[in-house]
C-alpha cells in the first residue's frame, strides 16, 4: 500500500473527472470534505451512482466511502468493459453518468457495450443529441472511431424520465497525437429538434424560429425533426433544440435548449440560436463543454508533442490541467494563438504525450 | 431676434430639410413601386411608408437589417401603438387625421413539415444513424444533384452501390434462404457447424450433388487421417450399413427399388481405383528403367474421349 502514491483532494467538485483521473493513472485518490458544512452532508445520489457504474465496467476497483459520508477512497482497477446496464437517478441526466464512461470506455479489456437508462434531455449536462452528434466525433481524430455508435432507444424528459440509450465504444490500443491549430470557417449547421408527449407542430415550430435567425449566415443549414411516439418517448412531455455547427476543419461547435415548463417553443430555439453563435464567436478549434474530454486525449497520447487551439479554458479546465500534473505529470505549455492581434484570446495547448498504452485489451 | 422669429427660422429651416428627406422616401416608395405616396402630406405620413415597406411579419422574428423607414426609435413589433396621436410633432402645426392600416400579425401558421426535405433523405439517415462514423457523411458532395461530381466519379460511384447492393443481397440470401436451417441450430458443435455450412456452399457451388455436400466433406476430412484410423471409420461405417439394412428388412421398410439407399453408397466423389503410386507419365508405365506401352495407349490420343470403364489408360496393369 504506497500511501505516498495517493492522490488527496477535497471537496465535491470536480469529482468526475478525479475518478477518471485516477483509473487511467492506476493511482488510488482520495477526496474528503465532501460537502461537509453542508445540510446534506456527503455524497448525493448521483455522485454515488455514478461511483457504482463505474464500479460495474472496472474489474477490481475498491471504493471506500467514509462512515460520515463525506469522503471517499477509489483504489481503481482494471477497465474490462463488456455488457452493462445502468440505470439512473432521476436528478441528474444521462449526460452526466456518460461523459466519465466515455473518457474510459476506450482503453477498457472488451469493447463496452453500455445499456443506460434514466433522462436523456435536461438543461444541467449534455443531452444525448449532443454527445451524439458532437462529444463521440471529438474521438474521431485520436483513433477511435470503428464500432462508436451511441443508439437513442427512447427518449425521456425530466422529471420523470425513462429514456434509454445503448452506448458502444470500440478498443484501442494507443490514441493518436492530436495536431488541430487550424478552427477553420463554419461551412454548415445541423440540428435535431426533438418532442416528446406533446404535439409534433412544435418542433416545426423550434426549426422554423431557429431558422429564420440562422438563415442570413449560411445556405447550409438543416434542422430535423425527431418525434419518438408512444413507448418510446418517455414519461414526462418536454422538447429541445440541439443544434451543431462544423467548420471546415472538423471543429465542432454546440448548443441547445430545453423546455421550461410554461415556455414557448419559439424561445427555446432563440435561446438555442443565439448560443450557438455566441459560442461560434469564441472560436477555437474545440467548445467549453468539450475542452476536457480533448486535453485528456492529448495527455494519453503517444509521446509526441500535440497540439490544439482553443478558447479560454474553463474553470474546470484548469482544475482538470492542474490534477493532471497531479496524477500523470504532465503539464501543458499555453500560449497565445495570435501574439499579434490582441483582441484575439484563443489559446495554443501542446503538451508531451505520456504514451500511454491500453494494456488491458484482449487480443484475438 | 426675439424668440418667435428665431423659431421660426428654425421652422423654415427645417421645414426645409425635412422636405428634401420626404422626396427622399418618396423615391425610396417608388423603387417598390409603391406610388401611393402622396406628395404634401404631413410629415405624419412619412410614419406611414414604414408600414408598407416593412416585410409582413408572420411569426416574431428578428428583421433587424430590415429597412425600417426612416423613424422611430421605439420601434415595437406590434407597431399597433404607433400613434394616431403624434400631433405633438413639433415640426408641423397642422394636424392631420390619417388612417394608419393596422399591421397584421399572423401566428401559428401551419407551415410545411417538410423542412428537411431539402436534405436527401440518404443525408438525412447519415446524420441521424447512432454510428459516430457515418455522422460526417453527408456532405453535400454526396448529394446526387451537385455539379461538381464528374462523370467519371458517378459512374465509379454507381458501380461501388451495385457492388455493394449485390453485397448486400447476396449476405441475405445466404443468412435466410440458400444456407440450410441445419446451419443454424445451436445444439451443433463448432466443428459440426462448419462441416454443415463447408458441404452446403459446395452444393451450390456445384461441386457436389444436392444432399451430399456435407457428405463429401467428411470425406474429404477422412483422407487425411492416418491408415489406421481412416480403415477404422469405413469399417465401422460399413457396419452400420449393414445394420440399418438388416433393421429396414426386419420391419419391412426394404424394396429392391430402393436397394439404392441402402447399399453400399457411393461415394460423394468420383472413386479412384487405386491410389496413384508413383510418378506418372503421359502414357505407359515406366518401371525397372521401362517404358511399357500397350496397345490401348497407342490407339489412345489426347483427342479421345475417357470414359470410366476404359481400362488401362495411362497405366494399365495392376
Amino acid at each position: 500500500m504506497a500511501d505516498k502514491n495517493i492522490a488527496k483532494y477535497s471537496g465535491h467538485q470536480h469529482f468526475r473527472h478525479r475518478l477518471v483521473l485516477s483509473f487511467l493513472s492506476g493511482k488510488p485518490v482520495l477526496i474528503d470534505g465532501i460537502r461537509s458544512e453542508d445540510k446534506n452532508p456527503g455524497l448525493r445520489d448521483y455522485e454515488v451512482n455514478v461511483l457504482r457504474l463505474l464500479e460495474k465496467i472496472t474489474n477490481g476497483t475498491v471504493i471506500e466511502i467514509g462512515y460520515t459520508g463525506t469522503s471517499i477512497l477509489l483504489r481503481p482497477g482494471v477497465i474490462s468493459g463488456g455488457n452493462v446496464t445502468h440505470d439512473c437517478p432521476l436528478s441528474r441526466s444521462i449526460g452526466y453518468f456518460l461523459e466519465p464512461v466515455i473518457m474510459l470506455a476506450p482503453f477498457a479489456k472488451k469493447p463496452l457495450h453500455l445499456t443506460i437508462r434514466g433522462i436523456t434531455t435536461d438543461d444541467r449536462d449534455l443531452s444525448v443529441d449532443t454527445l451524439r452528434t458532437v462529444t463521440l466525433p471529438h474521438l474521431e481524430p485520436f483513433g477511435i472511431s470503428d464500432g462508436l455508435e451511441l443508439k437513442i432507444k427512447k427518449r425521456g424528459a425530466a422529471p420523470l424520465g425513462g429514456g434509454e440509450v445503448h452506448f458502444l465504444c470500440p478498443v484501442v490500443k494507443q490514441v493518436k497525437t492530436l495536431n488541430f491549430v487550424d478552427p477553420g470557417r463554419i461551412k454548415r449547421i445541423r440540428g435535431i429538434a426533438h418532442a416528446v408527449r406533446v404535439s409534433p407542430q412544435i418542433s416545426n415550430r423550434m426549426i422554423d424560429t431557429s431558422r429564420s435567425i440562422l438563415n442570413r449566415f449560411i445556405p447550409d443549414l438543416y434542422l430535423i425533426s425527431d418525434v419518438y411516439k408512444g413507448e418510446d418517448s418517455g414519461k414526462s412531455p418536454g422538447y429541445a433544440l440541439s443544434l451543431v455547427a462544423e467548420s471546415t476543419t472538423g471543429a465542432l461547435h454546440c448548443s441547445e435548449a430545453v423546455s421550461v415548463p410554461g415556455g414557448v417553443p419559439e424561445d427555446v430555439a432563440i435561446a438555442a440560436s443565439r448560443s450557438l453563435l455566441a459560442r461560434i464567436k469564441r472560436g477555437g478549434c474545440v467548445d467549453r463543454q468539450h475542452q476536457i474530454l480533448v486535453l485528456l486525449m492529448m495527455v494519453l497520447g503517444s509521446e509526441d508533442i500535440g497540439r490544439c487551439r482553443m478558447g479560454e479554458p474553463t474553470e474546470r479546465t484548469v482544475q482538470f490541467l492542474r490534477d493532471v500534473r497531479d496524477f500523470f505529470g504532465t503539464s501543458f505549455n499555453i500560449r497565445p494563438a495570435e501574439p499579434s492581434n490582441p483582441d484575439c484570446d484563443e489559446q495554443i495547448f501542446s503538451c508531451l504525450g505520456t504514451g500511454y498504452v491500453n494494456a488491458n485489451r484482449t487480443l484475438g | 431676434m426675439n424668440l418667435t422669429t428665431m423659431t421660426s427660422t428654425k421652422q423654415h429651416d427645417e421645414a426645409a430639410l425635412l422636405a428634401i428627406l420626404q422626396a427622399h422616401g418618396q423615391q425610396f416608395a417608388e423603387a417598390f413601386g409603391d406610388t401611393s405616396f402622396v406628395q404634401g402630406s404631413s410629415k405624419k405620413r412619412k410614419l406611414d411608408p414604414e408600414t408598407e415597406l416593412k416585410p409582413d411579419e408572420d411569426t416574431d422574428s428578428e428583421s433587424d437589417d430590415e429597412w425600417e423607414g426612416f423613424s422611430n426609435d421605439d420601434d415595437s413589433v406590434g407597431n399597433s401603438e404607433e400613434g394616431e396621436e403624434i400631433d405633438n410633432d413639433e415640426f408641423s402645426s397642422e394636424t392631420v387625421v390619417r388612417v394608419k392600416q393596422p399591421e397584421t400579425i399572423v401566428f401559428g401558421e401551419p407551415r410545411s413539415t417538410n423542412v428537411s426535405g431539402r436534405m436527401s433523405k440518404q443525408q438525412v439517415k447519415a446524420f441521424m444513424s447512432s454510428k459516430v462514423t457515418k455522422l460526417r457523411h453527408d456532405d453535400v458532395a454526396r448529394n446526387p444533384s451537385s455539379v461538381e461530381v464528374g462523370d467519371d466519379d458517378e459512374e465509379q460511384e454507381e458501380e461501388e452501390r451495385t457492388n455493394l447492393q449485390n453485397d448486400a443481397l447476396l449476405h441475405k440470401l445466404i443468412h435466410t434462404q440458400l444456407l440450410s436451417a441445419r446451419s443454424s441450430d445451436a445444439s451443433l458443435k463448432p466443428a459440426e457447424r462448419k462441416r454443415v455450412v463447408q458441404g452446403r456452399i459446395l452444393e451450390l457451388a456445384a461441386g457436389a450433388k444436392l444432399g451430399s455436400g456435407e457428405k463429401s466433406v467428411k470425406l474429404e476430412e477422412q483422407k487425411r487421417a492416418s491408415k489406421k484410423i481412416r480403415l477404422g471409420l469405413e469399417r465401422k461405417a460399413s457396419e452400420r450399413e449393414a445394420q440399418t439394412l438388416e433393421q429396414a428388412k426386419n420391419l419391412g421398410n426394404y424394396h429392391s427399388s430402393i436397394k439404392h439407399l441402402f447399399g453400399a453408397q457411393s461415394k460423394g466423389q468420383p472413386d479412384r481405383r487405386k491410389r496413384d503410386k508413383g510418378l506418372k507419365m503421359g502414357v505407359g508405365r515406366f518401371a525397372g528403367g521401362v517404358l511399357k506401352l500397350s496397345k490401348k495407349d497407342f490407339s489412345s490420343e489426347a483427342g479421345h474421349s475417357r470414359s470410366k470403364a476404359r481400362k488401362g489408360n495411362g497405366k494399365g496393369k495392376r
